[in-house]
């Protein structure tokens, strides 16, 4: 039964395939031939072994009239068309002729450097190499395939190169070993093998788009260029996986690069990175690339000491793939930053009472930079027996079970103590720390011999960071600066607030003596009395023993 | 008869701190008064104020051993009944006997080394003064690890009042104490017995 159908049904389908053939075969009415006795210009074209009227089929019957329709390319080559009509091609007003001679498709193969001649690829770092190494539709276009082929051709035994690189055949060829292949060829081998990279990237260049291919496409984890493979041929062919970072280096920073400052401000790789060279190869360059965007900083930097015989480059100090805001940036944070170079800070600070104590609240910055702006900053931190730690944001979203930021309304000063409070109810060991840190940078260190060491420059009611004090509470990846008046402190027991003016030990100085002798301007003597009192007790005493020693004297005892 | 009124061990621990004490006041002077010109600058003053600290807990710590297990705080700092009287004259003694020709009311003797003046005195430079200005200074060499402590005395700066307080007594201590060695039967008399330890002829002490 099933035989007979199917030949019921192929019976069907050929009849239906002769009454179209037999169709097509009657519109077709004008042969090439007779078009080529007038346009006999065209005797040699050749378009894939199509004749005339496939392309122009409105003409069915000779003669033509004067005007007739274009064909259209899309008739039959609707993918392309379709991917062409989204590009910046299109986009400029450029049709199919512009690069194809479509009557002539041998005689002329334009490429992108036909019309895109001597591009500088300023943007792009290391633009030799990669212009070298990449097709174009390789970052403007949309690659459909892309991968590494390295070939290395020996002359000699391969059995040196594959001791170099291990004999398992499933493992990927690492880094190392690598490294450890080019050695052995470079010294060994010399004269006797040709290596080879090539990066084949397979795309449709009809799609060439404006916006080109960020670098994370391919220096990223996922992307192009995944897969990798080294092929040596000798007596016979040998192939093996190669890491891929070998060739294509991953951005140690690429992933977080997002997270960061610079990343968040919309930079991108190519807006610092004009050259492959190290930005901090040199200062010029090094300030140039910064500079673009931070010109006031580098002018005061270049400026400073520091700038000259200590950190040359701003990559010196800051990592721009990792950079954080310093106003995300814990004291302790700000204090690496500098000992990275400075490793004998404590040593260098032993005359400074309670050395480790004040490296604890204070950043280097805050004496180091007198110019730079310091505020009092408050945090939420919790008591654990290897010290205190801030509390993150996630912390505080436990705590609290409702956004951080929203805890903290028009009148932070009173609301920070009942917060505190109710934190504690559910933590005692919740506190409130404290710590002074620049919060207006000032790019100028050279502040390295502070001559006058006096504690009251800092522990006094009247230091310039009492009149700069925030709140710091932390929203998601940021950090809040609640502005506060200093009530918060007034609400403190006395001895609390006193520990946080840091109104330690007063000092005399030559201006409390003549406040002293001028009564108007005894206010705000504070504890100071105290010496002005037992100078006079001193004084009295003194006097007492004069006038005893004279009695002594006089009455020859 | 010849008295020993001050034995080998307590007149080497009294030059030891009396050392110590003008070093002490010496540095913490700078340290008041950073713009005394002294003969250290003030990280100077710093570190040898603070080991010199040190070394005084220690010199008190020792004197307090010494003069429980010797039995001399005993014997002759305790002040009784009868000392309060000995009190005013002794004052009058020093204040106009002295220069009437009148004999010292209490003659330092082996048995009674220290008259009323000097008992109550030396009672609170050394079982009140020296401990307070010690202990306040401990802390404040450790201000981190005895926070909580200064934090229940009232924080740093009435710590800093009560050392200050205590030390600017211990520089009046002093005057008084260097005039009144003076006061022997020749100025050096005093002086002399505590370095040789032996009581010279004498009706009076300091």
């Amino acid at each position: 039964m099933n035989k007979i159908n199917f030949h019921r049904k192929a019976a069907v389908l050929l009849s239906a395939a002769l009454v179209v053939f037999l169709w097509l075969d009657a519109g077709a009415a004008v042969k090439t031939e007779e078009c080529l006795e007038c346009h006999d210009t065209f005797k040699a074209y050749s378009h894939r072994g199509l004749g005339c009227a496939d392309c122009h089929s409105t003409i069915t019957s000779l003669p033509h009239p004067d005007k007739v329709p274009k064909p259209a390319c899309s008739t039959c080559h609707g993918k392309t068309a379709s991917l062409y009509g989204k590009s910046i091609h299109k986009e400029k007003g450029l049709d199919c002729k512009q690069c194809h001679d479509v009557h002539f498709l041998q005689k002329e193969k334009k490429s992108c450097a036909s019309c895109h001649t001597d591009i500088p690829h300023k943007s792009l770092p290391s633009a030799k190499k990669h212009l070298k190494a990449l097709v174009c539709v390789g970052c403007h276009g949309a690659p459909e395939k892309t991968d590494i082929r390295v070939r290395l051709d020996l002359t000699g035994s391969e059995s040196m190169a594959l001791d170099a690189i291990g004999r398992d055949q499933t493992r990927v060829i690492d880094k190392a070993q690598w490294h450890g292949l080019e050695d052995l060829l470079q010294t060994k081998m010399k004269g006797k093998y040709a290596l080879s990279t090539v990066y084949r990237v397979t795309g449709d260049p009809h799609g060439v788009t404006a916006k080109r291919v960020e670098c994370i496409s391919c220096h990223g984890e996922r992307g192009y260029f995944l897969d990798a493979k080294l092929q040596i041929s000798n007596k016979e062919k040998v192939e093996r996986t190669l890491d891929r970072r070998i060739f294509i280096p991953e951005l140690p920073s690429i992933k977080e690069f997002g997270n960061t400052v610079h990343g968040k401000a919309g930079v991108v790789c190519a807006d610092c990175h004009l050259s492959q060279k190290r930005i901090a190869e040199g200062w010029s360059e090094n300030a140039t690339v910064c500079i673009r965007c931070h010109e006031e900083t580098a002018e005061v930097y270049d400026a400073s000491i520091h700038s000259r015989i200590g950190a040359t480059h701003c990559v010196d100090c800051h990592n721009p793939h990792r950079i954080k805001s310093y106003r995300e940036r814990e004291a302790p944070e700000r204090i690496a930053i500098c000992t990275r170079c400075h490793k004998d800070y404590l040593r260098k600070h032993t005359w400074l009472p309670n050395t480790s104590l004040h490296f604890s609240y204070l950043e280097c910055a805050d004496c180091h930079s007198p110019r730079s702006g310091k505020s009092m900053v408050f945090y939420f931190a919790r008591k654990t027996p290897s010290g205190k730690t801030r509390l993150s944001y996630d912390d505080l979203l436990g705590l609290c079970g409702t956004e951080p930021s929203g805890l903290i309304g028009d009148s932070p000063d009173s609301e920070i103590g009942r917060i505190l409070s109710a934190l504690r109810t559910k933590d005692k060991n919740i506190i409130i720390d404290a710590s002074i840190i620049v919060t207006r940078a000032y790019h100028d260190y050279s502040e390295t011999t502070l001559r006058e060491r006096r504690c009251v420059t800092c522990h006094s009611r009247e230091a310039a960071f009492y009149d700069s004090m925030f709140f710091l509470l932390p929203c998601g990846d940021s950090t809040s600066y609640v502005p506060l008046k200093g009530t918060l402190l007034a609400a403190y027991p006395i001895r609390t607030s006193i520990d946080f003016f840091l109104l330690g030990q007063d000092k005399i100085r030559r201006e409390d003596f003549r406040r002293f002798l001028s009564p108007e301007r005894l206010g705000g003597l504070g504890f100071k009395w105290i010496d002005f009192f037992a100078l006079l007790v001193v004084a009295l005493i003194a006097v007492g023993v004069a006038g005893h020693v004279i009695l002594r004297l006089t009455v020859k005892r | 008869m010849r008295h020993l009124l001050h034995p080998l061990t307590l007149r080497i621990w009294h030059w030891i701190n009396t050392l110590l004490i003008v070093v002490l006041l010496f540095t913490g002077g700078k340290l008041r008064v950073p713009d005394l010109h002294l003969l250290f600058d003030y990280k100077g003053a710093v570190v040898v104020h603070r080991a010199t600290g040190y070394v005084m807990a220690a010199s008190f710590l020792f004197w307090l051993i010494y003069a429980i297990v010797s039995g001399s705080l005993a014997k002759y700092y305790t002040v009784r009944a009868r000392d309060l009287k000995g009190f005013v004259r002794q004052a009058y003694y020093y204040g106009f006997g002295v220069f009437m020709g009148s004999h010292n009311p209490f003659p330092a003797t082996s048995e009674e080394k220290f008259n009323p003046l000097q008992k109550s005195a030396y009672l609170a430079v050394q079982l009140l003064l020296t401990p307070v200005i010690v202990a306040s200074g401990i802390l404040f060499a450790n201000i981190l690890r005895f926070r909580g402590a200064i934090a229940f005395i009232g924080g740093v700066r009435l710590l800093d009042a009560v050392h200050l307080v205590v030390a600017y007594v211990f520089l009046v201590y002093l005057f008084v104490h260097v005039y009144m060695a003076t006061m022997g039967k020749s100025p050096l008399t005093h002086i002399r017995e505590m370095f040789t330890g032996w009581e010279e002829e004498s009706d009076e002490a300091h």
